[in-house]
């Protein structure tokens, strides 16, 4: 039982409630002042650790510095390699040559070695010298081997000595081949 | 209360449900208790301050910047500003009424309908307040009964302001002899009770029944033989009680007497006298205002017994709820 007046009821009432908020509010600032308290100890241990990881791997770096450097170096090192190859290649393997040389070999023409070495000079220019020898039956295959491989467009120069041309049948014949490296 | 249950197991706490200061007034002075009322054994703090004649007359507040200035003093005395006040015996008025009740049907509108009937003031002049005491069946219909105390509300708006004037808060409010029988009676005691306020120039009966006043009848003395004015009283309390005792609750079982000391041996010495009479009621106690508070024969109270026993209204104070 209470006798006071409505009005002072109503104010008990907001009293009520503003107090009950200020303990909300008291409750919910000791739960996060609690929560921080226990985070406290997770804290310093992940601190502690991490700061033994970044010691961890300062030393890491002094150690292995020179052996990141040499893998961080292996794609500028690939790129030289395959420049240097193109250069000396010139984009022509020596596997399609080959096959190029003898798909040109006429019926009568008998080869017997084929001879490929890069970078030499050959008058007075530098690239693929190929010595090319063999049997022809007939002059007339020899000529036009020598014709087809001319026009093939594949070899800069093509070399048949006058020597190989002297006998009309069965004539031994060896050949120089020149492919200019390309600059 | 929705969460009684609960909060038998989670009391709210000190801050949400303040202690307060329990302060009643009398002409003469205004007395103040303040003690834990969560503790077993709290310490027991009190001060009365004597009133300049007049400044409070038949409960009413005349001179308010006088009771203003003794207010303060109960302020600077104890730590708290949280004050629930009695009113006057004077001023209040209790009675019971049985009236239908329903779902949707507001009970304080109700109440509020019989203020008029049973009191002589015009309801928007009025504060009241209930306490259910039964509900029954009858025919098609539930009846509920409740004891009513109303109290003019330029009366209390008065208190209020001389409250507030002196720096204090009031938390509540309630008539002086709930307040006496909210000390005396023990809690849980069904039996119907009669508390007797004996002061030096008025004397209160109440009739007490499950801790709840149910009637209230004040005796001006006026010079002449003291325990004769009491017993004259005392006889028409009875009469009406006998009178009005249609729930055959039986009659009244023991007699709880508070009061000025001096004037409460005389009003039990008049009630031994009193024993010839058909109505005569054995168990007579000067009563212990720690009922509710401590347990006397374990812990001895810090006042001492005879101050004690006119403190009922403000120890009853304390123990009042605010909600």
């Amino acid at each position: 039982m209470n006798l006071l007046p409505n009005k002072e009821k109503e104010f008990l009432k907001k009293g009520l409630k503003l107090r009950f908020v200020i303990v909300a509010l008291y409750l919910l600032t000791a739960f996060f002042v609690v929560g921080s308290i226990m985070l406290l100890p997770a804290y310093f241990l992940m601190k502690g650790q991490l700061s033994s990881i970044k010691l961890e791997n300062y030393n890491t770096k002094t150690v292995d510095g020179g052996s990141i450097e040499e893998i961080l170096n292996i794609p500028n090192e690939i790129n030289a390699k395959l420049k240097f190859l193109q250069s000396n290649v010139g984009n022509l393997s020596t596997v399609d040559i080959f096959y190029k040389i003898i798909n040109l070999v006429p019926e009568k023409v008998v080869l017997n070695s084929i001879s490929f070495s890069r970078n030499q000079d050959y008058k007075e220019k530098t690239g693929i010298h190929i010595l090319v020898s063999g049997l022809a039956l007939d002059r007339g295959s020899l000529v036009s081997f020598s014709a087809l491989l001319k026009d093939s467009n594949l070899f800069s120069l093509v070399d048949v000595p006058v020597s190989s041309l002297t006998k009309e049948k069965n004539l031994p014949f060896s050949m120089v081949l020149f492919i200019e490296n390309q600059k | 209360m929705r969460f009684e249950s609960l909060s038998k197991y989670f009391p709210s706490p000190r801050f949400l449900k303040p202690s307060h200061i329990g302060v009643s007034f009398s002409d003469s002075d205004i007395k103040a208790v303040f003690f834990d009322r969560t503790l077993r054994k709290p310490h027991l703090k009190n001060i009365v301050v004597p009133l300049e004649k007049g400044s409070i007359v038949s409960g009413s507040i005349v001179n308010v910047d006088d009771v203003t200035k003794k207010l303060s003093i109960i302020k600077s005395n104890f730590d708290l500003p949280f004050v629930f006040f009695t009113i006057p015996d004077e001023l209040a008025y209790i009675f019971s009424v049985s009236i239908p009740v329903s779902a949707g049907l507001s009970a304080t509108e109700s109440v509020a309908f019989t203020i008029e009937e049973n009191v002589p003031l015009i309801l928007s002049d009025t504060v009241f307040d209930f306490i259910s005491t039964e509900i029954v069946k009858a025919e098609s219909e539930y009846k509920a009964s409740f004891v009513v105390a109303a109290c003019a509300k330029e009366e209390v708006e008065k208190f209020v302001k001389v409250i507030y004037a002196s720096g204090l808060e009031p938390v509540g409010c309630i008539h002086e002899s709930q307040a006496i029988a909210n000390a005396l009676t023990p809690r849980g005691l069904s039996e119907k009770l009669c508390v007797i306020h004996a002061r030096e120039n008025v004397i209160g009966i109440y009739l007490v029944k499950n801790n709840i006043t149910h009637f209230s009848t004040l005796r001006f003395i006026s010079g002449g033989d003291y325990e004769h004015q009491f017993l004259d009283e005392y006889e028409k309390f009875l009469e009406y009680c006998s009178k009005y005792n249609t729930n055959q609750e039986g009659p009244i079982k023991s007699v709880f007497v508070c009061g000025e000391f001096v004037y409460a041996k005389k009003t039990v010495e008049a009630l031994f006298n009193f024993k010839n009479h058909k109505d005569h009621i054995d168990n007579i106690h000067l009563s212990n205002v720690w009922m509710n508070v401590l347990k006397i024969e374990k812990d001895t109270p810090n006042i001492n017994y005879e101050d004690s026993l006119n403190l009922a209204g403000p120890v009853g104070a304390v123990l009042s709820d605010i909600v």
